[in-house]
C-alpha cells in the first residue's frame, strides 16, 4: 500500500469514525440548567395529632422539599388535622379542597395574584420558558401566536397542576411486638418445663431439643422487644386542576386584572374572581403503602429515621400514582448520551427496574409557539447501572447510590441527544 | 477490710456520678418575641430583654441532682445509658431500634465531658451530649399575628446556634448569630385546622 493510499485510508477513517467519536464524548449536561416543562405540585399533610409521633411527623414532613421532578406550587396551608386516628377518606379531602376553594387559589398562584387582585404571567413564563412579553395577556389575546402561547401554557403547565394529600398514620408496632414477646416467653417457659421433665427421665435428646427451643424462644423475645421500630402507613390522594380553553377564556375575559385595568373594573373583576366557582379539582385516585423495614446504616438521629421512613413511603406512593395515572407521569431530561446509551437523573426513587420501559421524546416547538412531543425511541434501564436515589440511600451505602444517574440501553429508535426527554411507559 | 472496700466502692460510685440537672428548673428561661411584620414568617427572632429582666426566672438551686437520683436504680439506669448509647466516635445507635419520644417536657439535662445533652428519667437519650449550651424558649403565641412558636430549645455548639424541637430534632441549620436562625420551624396558624373546617381568615392561604 502506497503512502497516498495510506493517507486516503486515514482521512476516510476519520470521516467515518470521527462523528461517532464526537457523539460518544458528549459531556453530561447540568440537569439544573435544563429547561423543560415540569408538572406543578401542591402537597399537604393530613396529621393525626392524637397519634404517637404526630409532632415528629409534622416537623419531618414540613421540612421535606418538593420532589425535584415537580415545580413547587405549595400554598401556605401544608398541614390539616384529621378528625380521628383512622386515615381520612378521599371525599373528606375533596370536601376540604372545595370548601376552601383550593383550585381558585392554585390559579391565583399561577398568575401571582396580589392583594389588589392584579395578575401577571411571570411565573407562567418562567416555568414554561416563554417570552414574558409575548405572553402579555392583553397583547396575546389579539394575535394568533399569542393565543397559541396562552393555550400552550394552559395545556402544558396550568393543566398539569396536581395536589397530593399525604395521610401518614403511625403503625404502633410496640403493641404487636409486646404480644409477640409474650407468646415467645410462654413458649420458652413451656420448653424449660419440658427440659426439666426430660432431665428427670434422662432422655438426653429430648433435653437438648427442649433446651434449644427454650434458648431460641428466649432470644426471640429479646428480638421481638426490639422490633418496635418506626413504621407508617401512607395514603396519598391525588387531584388535578381542571383547566381547559373554555375556562381559560372566561378567566382572561372576565377575571383578568392588571396594571392597565380601570379602577372600577378592577374592583368588579376582583369580586367576581373571589366568588367564582369556575375552578375545580378532579379526583384522580389514591394509593396506599406501608413503609418498608428501615435500614439503620447511615442513620444518626431519631429525626433521620422518621424522615427516611416517611420520605421513602411518600416517594413510593408518588411512583404508584404515576403508574396508575398517565397525566401524573413525569418527563426527565436526558443529560448525556454515550455510545448510544442514554443517561438520566432518575432511579430507584422513581421505581426503576431493569424491566421498566421508557419512551424517548423530542420536544418540538411549532411555528405558532405550541410545544409537541414526538417519540423517537424506546430505552430500558441497564441492569446493574440503576441509580439508587432513594432518600438517604447514599448514607446507607446502598448499592448504586454513588452512580448519580441511571444508564439506559436502546431498544429501538435513532440517535438520541442530551436535552431529549424520557417518560415511563406502562 | 470489707468496710474499706465498701467505702472505696461508694467513693468510686460518687465520683462516677454525672452532673445531671433537672432540665426545666436549671435552664434559664427566656421569652423571645417575633421581630418581623405580621404574617411574614421569614423574619428573625430577637430576645425581649425587658421581659427577661422583669419575668425571667433564674434558678440557683445546686442540689437539683437529687431530682434525678431519687434512688440507686434510677442512677444506674442513667449511668448505663451513658455508657451504652452515647459513644460519639463509633457510636452504635441501638436505642434507635425502638424510637422513643417522651411526649412532654420533663427531660434531664446532663453533662458529659463538658457538653450538654438531654435524656429522660429512664436514661433514654433525647439529644446527644454535643452542645455547649441548651436553652429553653417558651412557647409564644400571638393570635393577632396568626402564628405560634412551638416549644423549642436553643442549642449552642462550636460558637453556632440552632433551634431544637423538644423531641431532640434540630429544626434549623446552625447559624453564627441567633438573629440568622431561619423560622422554618414555625407552626403557622394556617396549619392548625381540621379537615372539616374552613381555613380563615382567607389571608392564611397566601393566595
Amino acid at each position: 500500500m502506497g503512502k497516498r493510499n495510506m493517507m486516503r485510508l486515514l482521512v476516510w477513517g476519520f470521516l467515518l469514525v470521527g462523528p461517532f467519536y464526537l457523539v460518544a464524548q458528549v459531556r453530561p449536561t447540568n440537569p439544573e440548567s435544563m429547561q423543560y416543562k415540569r408538572s406543578s405540585l401542591y402537597s399537604f399533610l393530613v396529621a393525626h395529632p392524637e397519634a404517637k409521633y404526630a409532632s415528629q411527623i409534622d416537623y419531618v414532613y414540613l421540612g421535606l422539599p418538593t420532589p425535584d421532578k415537580y415545580e413547587d406550587h405549595n400554598l401556605n396551608v401544608r398541614r390539616v388535622e384529621a378528625l380521628s386516628f383512622r386515615p381520612v377518606q378521599a371525599y373528606e379531602v375533596g370536601g376540604f379542597l372545595k370548601t376552601n376553594h383550593v383550585a381558585r387559589r392554585l390559579v391565583a398562584k399561577w398568575f401571582n395574584r396580589d392583594s389588589l387582585g392584579r395578575f401577571d404571567v411571570d411565573l407562567v413564563a418562567e416555568r414554561g420558558n416563554y417570552n414574558a412579553t409575548e405572553m402579555d395577556v392583553a397583547q396575546a389575546k389579539m394575535s394568533k401566536r399569542g393565543l397559541a402561547l396562552l393555550s400552550d401554557a394552559g395545556e402544558q403547565l396550568i393543566g398539569n397542576t396536581f395536589v397530593t394529600v399525604h395521610d401518614i398514620v403511625y403503625v404502633d408496632k410496640e403493641q404487636q411486638a409486646q404480644l409477640a414477646s409474650a407468646i415467645l416467653q410462654a413458649v420458652a417457659q413451656v420448653a424449660m418445663a419440658a427440659t426439666v421433665a426430660a432431665s428427670v427421665d434422662e432422655d438426653t435428646d429430648a433435653e437438648t431439643i427442649s433446651a434449644a427451643i427454650a434458648s431460641s424462644a428466649a432470644l426471640g423475645s429479646i428480638i421481638a422487644d426490639n422490633l418496635a421500630g418506626f413504621k407508617v402507613k401512607v395514603t396519598t390522594h391525588l387531584f388535578q386542576l381542571v383547566w381547559n380553553d373554555s375556562i381559560a377564556n372566561i378567566f382572561y375575559e372576565n377575571y383578568w386584572v392588571d396594571g392597565n385595568t380601570p379602577e372600577s373594573e378592577r374592583l368588579a373583576r376582583k369580586r367576581l374572581f373571589e366568588h367564582s366557582d369556575l375552578f375545580s379539582l378532579k379526583y384522580l385516585g389514591s394509593y396506599k403503602v406501608k413503609s418498608e423495614k428501615t435500614v439503620m446504616k447511615g442513620v444518626h438521629s431519631n429525626e433521620d429515621i422518621i424522615r427516611k421512613v416517611c420520605a421513602r413511603a411518600m416517594d413510593r406512593n408518588i411512583v404508584g400514582l404515576q403508574k396508575k395515572f398517565e397525566a401524573f407521569k413525569v418527563k426527565t431530561p436526558v443529560i448525556a448520551v454515550e455510545n448510544g446509551r442514554v443517561m438520566a437523573k432518575i432511579g430507584l426513587k422513581e421505581g426503576l427496574k431493569p424491566s421498566s420501559k421508557f419512551e424517548v421524546l423530542q420536544a418540538v416547538q411549532r411555528e405558532d409557539g405550541r410545544t409537541v412531543y414526538r417519540r423517537v425511541g424506546i430505552v430500558k434501564p441497564q441492569k446493574g447501572l440503576i441509580w439508587d436515589n432513594r432518600y438517604m440511600a447514599f448514607e446507607e451505602l446502598a448499592k448504586g447510590a454513588d452512580l448519580q444517574m441511571t444508564t439506559f440501553r436502546k431498544i429501538s429508535g435513532g440517535t438520541f441527544y442530551p436535552g431529549m426527554l424520557i417518560r415511563q411507559l406502562k | 477490710m470489707l468496710v474499706f472496700f465498701m467505702l472505696s466502692g461508694l467513693c468510686g460510685l460518687l465520683q462516677a456520678q454525672v452532673p445531671v440537672q433537672y432540665f426545666e428548673k436549671e435552664i434559664p428561661v427566656y421569652r423571645w418575641t417575633y421581630g418581623g411584620v405580621p404574617g411574614d414568617t421569614s423574619d428573625l427572632f430577637y430576645p425581649d430583654k425587658e421581659w427577661v429582666n422583669v419575668h425571667a426566672l433564674v434558678f440557683t438551686d445546686v442540689d437539683s441532682m437529687q431530682l434525678v437520683y431519687r434512688n440507686v436504680k434510677e442512677h444506674q439506669k442513667v449511668v448505663s445509658a451513658r455508657a451504652s448509647d452515647w459513644k460519639r466516635g463509633s457510636r452504635e445507635l441501638r436505642k434507635l431500634d425502638s424510637v422513643y419520644f417522651p411526649p412532654v417536657f420533663g427531660y434531664y439535662l446532663y453533662q458529659q465531658d463538658g457538653k450538654f445533652g438531654l435524656m429522660t428519667a429512664e436514661g433514654t437519650g433525647v439529644a446527644s451530649p454535643v452542645y455547649d449550651q441548651i436553652v429553653f424558649l417558651y412557647q409564644y403565641y400571638a393570635p393577632q399575628r396568626q402564628w405560634a412558636l412551638c416549644p423549642v430549645l436553643l442549642v449552642h455548639s462550636n460558637r453556632q446556634y440552632a433551634l431544637m424541637h423538644y423531641s431532640g430534632f434540630l429544626v434549623t441549620r446552625f447559624c453564627k448569630r441567633v438573629e440568622e436562625l431561619p423560622s422554618a420551624y414555625l407552626m403557622n396558624a394556617a396549619n392548625g385546622f381540621k379537615i372539616n373546617q374552613k381555613v380563615e381568615p382567607e389571608s392564611l392561604w397566601g393566595f
